[in-house]
């Protein structure tokens, strides 16, 4: 877990974990440093998708391992607007986790289109996806 | 039942399978579904299996496949490209039949040399199929499938029809266009006529008499019966569900002589009509009762109509009577042309008889000489050098001696006589019938394209003792 680095009680340095993003740094010993797993989030970004049929189901899924992108509730849904803000965790850079697949798929009721996939890679600044849905005219 | 209740996915091993029910689904039904599934919630972190080109044409994707190749065997109307691999594929190519075709037809499929089972459920009529044209990267035949429609029920048989069709690299929806209808000339009912026999292999028959022998690549011995029997028979052989061997492949697959050949679609070895066999290009009918009504084509392709033969029958007899039928010297003349041929120099105790005068075509191979009031019997005919040979009882006479061959020159044992020939030309005939006890019967005719008929009228004689 996410560990810091702090004077504790004037000149003796130690290492705790604290829970990240919650801890306030301002309230504890002095914070020399924090240092964070590779597995654990940095913070989080905005994906925001674009031009989504509404109706359509996304998914936000890791490429190595197609599991769900975290927070895992904001990760999948269906989308009410053509616009769909995600706010979705990110890693240190080079991370694998912040590879992602986008998928969005609407088979069910008419106008029906052909599944959508992209891939994105997230980092601290906010992304946006085109959703750039074909029509199926052929599925009934 | 839905598609959904008959079709199961298996998400581990990627496999759409049939599990239940004999409902067949169009391929769009199967893609339809997949789609409206595939944006469940529980299915998003699957990969899409199905994806569609055209609404004929559909793929399965992301390594998904069919459980087994009869899963395929319930969908319709639409071609299916299974991508394994880039060069791993199987494509399922839709055939399909349209036409007129009898309500009680039934078709079924040749590939690569052998059966393709109808799919489950077929009975008769029409069909609509999807059929395995590339597997595993290889194309099955050349993608090419063939249907047939070749009922020979009794009673019900019908004209055949075949078509064959080459599906595209990814399939597609192939038309077949197929026609059948009754046929009048066959009753169904030659399953018994194994006497007719089929013989694959050359030889040459001067089938036209014109003294150069044609080319023929199967002879059919048709055992002596009518070439309507033998019309019948052929159709049998070649009947959907005939197994029998024929130049190698199945009766039922049976397509022509030769692979150069055009092929008779409604009867591969020759069609029937106006009480005439029109054989296939080849084909070489033999041993029927009716052999002028037959008109056949070489294996040059060029058509040889048989001559026509020809009988000369004498009525009314008695057994015992004498009966000579014979050429006369002119229209309604009764005096037998004694002078027919005429001895090619001298014969001396011969039994091959060699004349001055040409052999026509409508001299019998064998029959009867007359030299003077001897009579003679000759069992050979050799026309270019104008012989009759087996000659009995050997014959002496001078050069340029006058003999002729009567055409019947015998003691009836029945009711009539009966004599056949080829015919060439009309000509005049006179015929007596004599007998003790009897007037003499004498009467003229003419051998026309249609023979003769002389029916004897016997009077009693009352005052020969």
């Amino acid at each position: 877990m996410t560990s810091a680095i702090q004077l504790f009680c004037g000149p003796v340095v130690q290492s705790v974990v604290i829970g990240v993003p919650d801890f306030n740094v301002a309230n504890g010993p002095e914070t020399l440093a924090i240092e964070r797993l590779a597995t654990e989030p940095i913070g989080t970004t905005t994906l925001t998708l674009t031009n989504v049929a509404v109706g359509s189901r996304y998914r936000i899924e890791r490429q190595a391992d197609g599991s769900l992108a975290t927070p895992t509730g904001n990760a999948e849904g269906v989308a009410g607007a053509a616009t769909v803000a995600l706010t979705l965790d990110y890693y240190a850079p080079g991370s694998a986790n912040n590879n992602l697949r986008v998928k969005v798929r609407k088979g069910t009721g008419s106008p029906r289109y052909q599944p959508f996939e992209t891939q994105v890679t997230v980092g601290a600044a906010a992304q946006s996806v085109f959703v750039a849905q074909v029509a199926d005219t052929i599925a009934q | 039942m839905a598609i959904q209740d008959d079709f199961t996915l298996n998400y581990s091993a990627k496999t759409i399978s049939h599990t239940s029910g004999s409902t067949r689904y169009t391929v769009n039904a199967l893609y339809s579904w997949l789609m409206d599934l595939f944006d469940d919630q529980t299915q998003m972190d699957d990969t899409v299996p199905m994806s569609a080109q055209t609404p004929t044409e559909y793929t399965l994707i992301n390594g998904w496949t069919f459980g087994s190749d009869s899963d395929v065997g319930y969908l319709y109307g639409g071609s299916i490209v299974v991508s394994k691999a880039t060069t791993d594929r199987d494509v399922w190519a839709n055939f399909y039949t349209l036409g007129t075709i009898e309500s009680d037809a039934v078709v079924y499929w040749l590939q690569n040399a052998a059966s393709v089972a109808a799919h489950p459920g077929y009975t008769t009529g029409h069909i609509d199929q999807l059929i395995k044209v590339v597997s595993a990267g290889t194309d099955v035949d050349s993608r090419n499938v063939m249907a047939f429609v070749r009922n020979n029920a009794s009673g019900n048989a019908d004209l055949y029809d075949h078509f064959q069709a080459q599906a595209s690299a990814t399939g597609g929806r192939n038309p077949i266009p197929l026609a059948t209808a009754p046929d009048t000339n066959d009753t169904g009912g030659a399953a018994g006529y194994t006497d007719v026999t089929v013989t694959f292999g050359a030889t040459t028959v001067d089938v036209d008499q014109d003294g150069t022998a044609e080319p023929w690549v199967v002879t059919v011995d048709g055992a002596g019966r009518t070439t309507a029997q033998v019309y019948e028979r052929l159709k049998y052989i070649t009947r959907r569900g005939a197994t029998g061997t024929l130049n190698g492949v199945e009766g039922q697959f049976y397509l022509k002589a030769s692979g150069a050949y055009p092929e008779v679609k409604p009867a591969p070895f020759g069609t029937y009509a106006g009480g005439k066999f029109f054989g296939a290009r080849g084909v070489l009918l033999t041993n029927v009762s009716d052999s002028n009504n037959r008109v056949l084509i070489d294996g040059d392709g060029v058509s040889r109509t048989p001559p026509t033969s020809v009988s000369i029958t004498v009525s009314g007899l008695v057994a015992g009577d004498r009966v000579l039928v014979a050429r006369s010297t002119g229209s309604g003349s009764t005096t037998p042309n004694k002078s027919q041929f005429t001895l090619a120099g001298t014969h001396t105790a011969t039994t091959t008889v060699t004349v001055n005068e040409a052999l026509g075509n409508d001299i019998p191979s064998s029959g009867v000489l007359r030299l003077g009031d001897t009579r003679y019997t000759y069992t050979g005919i050799v026309r270019a050098s104008k012989q009759f040979t087996g000659v009995s009882p050997a014959l002496s006479g001078a050069a340029n001696a006058a003999l002729y061959s009567p055409l019947i020159d015998d003691v009836s044992a029945g009711t009539s006589m009966t004599t056949n020939h080829v015919y060439v030309a009309d000509y005049d005939i006179v015929a007596r019938v004599r007998r003790k006890g009897i007037l003499p019967f004498e009467n003229t005719g003419v051998v026309g394209n249609a023979g003769a008929a002389v029916s004897a009228i016997r009077t009693t004689d009352t005052i020969v003792v």
